[in-house]
């Protein structure tokens, strides 16, 4: 069970810093998005989660939408990252290398975790 | 939208009622509800059959979870209890009436306030269009000048679509403005039309482009606050307004032309062609209610009437910067 909490937040952490990523490579509508983050095995455990995360990002002004026309059907919501979005992505990209790097030092020198 | 079986279709409706159940009170349920809806709609298109059967929608619900997983997390911070709170207790100061702060404005009605500068702006401009002979747009430099503060204003931008909006305003600003000394010159020197008719087409323009950024970026307002319905007529109609100026742009250009190679550019002709576009004002001011004033005045009103805006409200408020 503990496991599970702990697993749980580390994709949550994950899932935002993925966000910020997949959007800094392109504008993208929810689904896409969505798509794109089930390439990642066991990142999102069911697609509706997402959305939360996106709404908050938005609330914290990291994420911008837009609508886009379609051709198939009704307008769509666009996610992009806004500056705020792209500097807490740069930051999250840093830590994260940091910490991935030193927990592989530590795992590699044998150290049991 | 694609067509699903009835069944599907209360499955759906029945999926999403639950969602808005569980995120009752919650200050994003109107986006998150309105994002599964069309994470539903992007599904649905992707499967090849005409109509989404029974079983095709449930997968699709599948993968978006139960209700109950699409709750966000709860990650307010706790609440600090005051040690010995009891003992402690401070007395309770009284403030005279006097001397108590205002109540703080609502977001409502920061939000409600600033559609209703969009729509009075917009009214001044549209009454009076322009004054004929001498090319005097009055109305609508002022109208111009209270959408470019009006968006001045707005602090960092959401809607994307209202960014740029206030120096595109004063952009028209500018080209309305030089249109008057060029109209004065204009009784003079017909001539003149050759630099005042690209001012003019470029004035117009403008002002077109930033319709289309206001109402697109008011749409998004909707789209947000759950009003998708609203919103997706106000991208209509504001295609439609569109075409329908170009339409009377290139007309009036083209008969003003017409008038001028019948009976020589001369300075009865000019009168001849300013009272013929006199006869444009009044279709102006129709198309400026059905396509401008009114959906401007819907979206102010629902975004105020509606009980699952005051969340989103909220939050816009906080995060855009807006006074």
């Amino acid at each position: 069970m503990a496991d599970d909490v702990w697993l749980s937040q580390v994709k949550r952490g994950l899932l935002e810093m993925c966000i910020l990523n997949l959007l800094a490579q392109e504008h993208r509508h929810g689904y896409r998005l969505v798509k794109a983050l089930d390439t990642v095995p066991g990142l999102i455990v069911t697609e509706g989660t997402i959305y939360p995360l996106l709404c908050r990002l938005k609330r914290e002004g990291l994420v911008l939408t837009s609508l886009e026309e379609s051709t198939q059907g009704p307008t769509r919501k666009v996610y992009s990252l806004s500056e705020r979005g792209r500097t807490k992505r740069g930051e999250m990209n840093r830590a994260w290398r940091m910490i991935a790097k030193a927990v592989e030092e530590i795992a590699g020198a044998g150290i049991e975790l | 939208m694609k067509r699903r079986h009835p069944e599907a279709d209360r499955l759906e409706r029945d999926y999403l009622a639950r969602v808005e159940a569980v995120l009752a009170g919650h200050p994003d349920a109107a986006g998150i509800v309105e994002s599964l809806r069309e994470h539903i709609e992007e599904a649905a298109t992707e499967l090849s059959d005409d109509e989404i059967s029974l079983v095709q929608m449930a997968q699709i619900l599948e993968r978006l979870g139960s209700p109950e997983t699409v709750r966000p997390p709860r990650n307010a911070p706790p609440t600090i209890e005051p040690e010995s709170s009891v003992d402690a207790a401070p007395e309770p100061v009284v403030i005279p009436e006097s001397d108590r702060p205002a109540a703080p404005r609502s977001d409502f009605d920061v939000v409600a306030r600033f559609l209703d500068r969009l729509w009075i702006a917009y009214f001044i401009g549209i009454l009076g269009l322009f004054v004929p002979i001498i090319d005097l747009h009055f109305c609508e430099l002022i109208s111009l000048a209270m959408l470019a503060l009006a968006f001045g204003a707005w602090g960092r931008a959401r809607p994307v679509s209202y960014r740029g909006v206030g120096a595109l305003a004063w952009s028209c600003f500018a080209l309305y403005f030089a249109l008057f000394p060029l109209g004065l010159i204009h009784l003079a020197t017909p001539l003149i039309s050759f630099v005042a008719l690209p001012v003019s087409i470029g004035a117009f323009a403008l002002c077109l482009m930033l319709y289309w950024k206001v109402m697109t970026g008011t749409a998004e307002l909707l789209r947000d606050a759950g009003a998708s319905f609203l919103s997706e007529w106000i991208l209509r109609i504001r295609q439609t307004y569109l075409f329908i100026n170009a339409a009377i742009f290139l007309a009036s250009i083209l008969i003003s032309v017409a008038i001028v190679f019948a009976f020589g550019n001369n300075r009865k002709d000019i009168l001849r062609v300013e009272l013929f576009t006199l006869f444009l004002l009044p279709i102006g001011w129709a198309l400026g209610y059905f396509y401008v004033l009114r959906p401007i005045g819907r979206a102010r009103d629902a975004l105020r009437a509606t009980a699952i805006q005051a969340p989103y409200i909220a939050s816009f408020s906080v995060n855009s910067g807006f006074p």
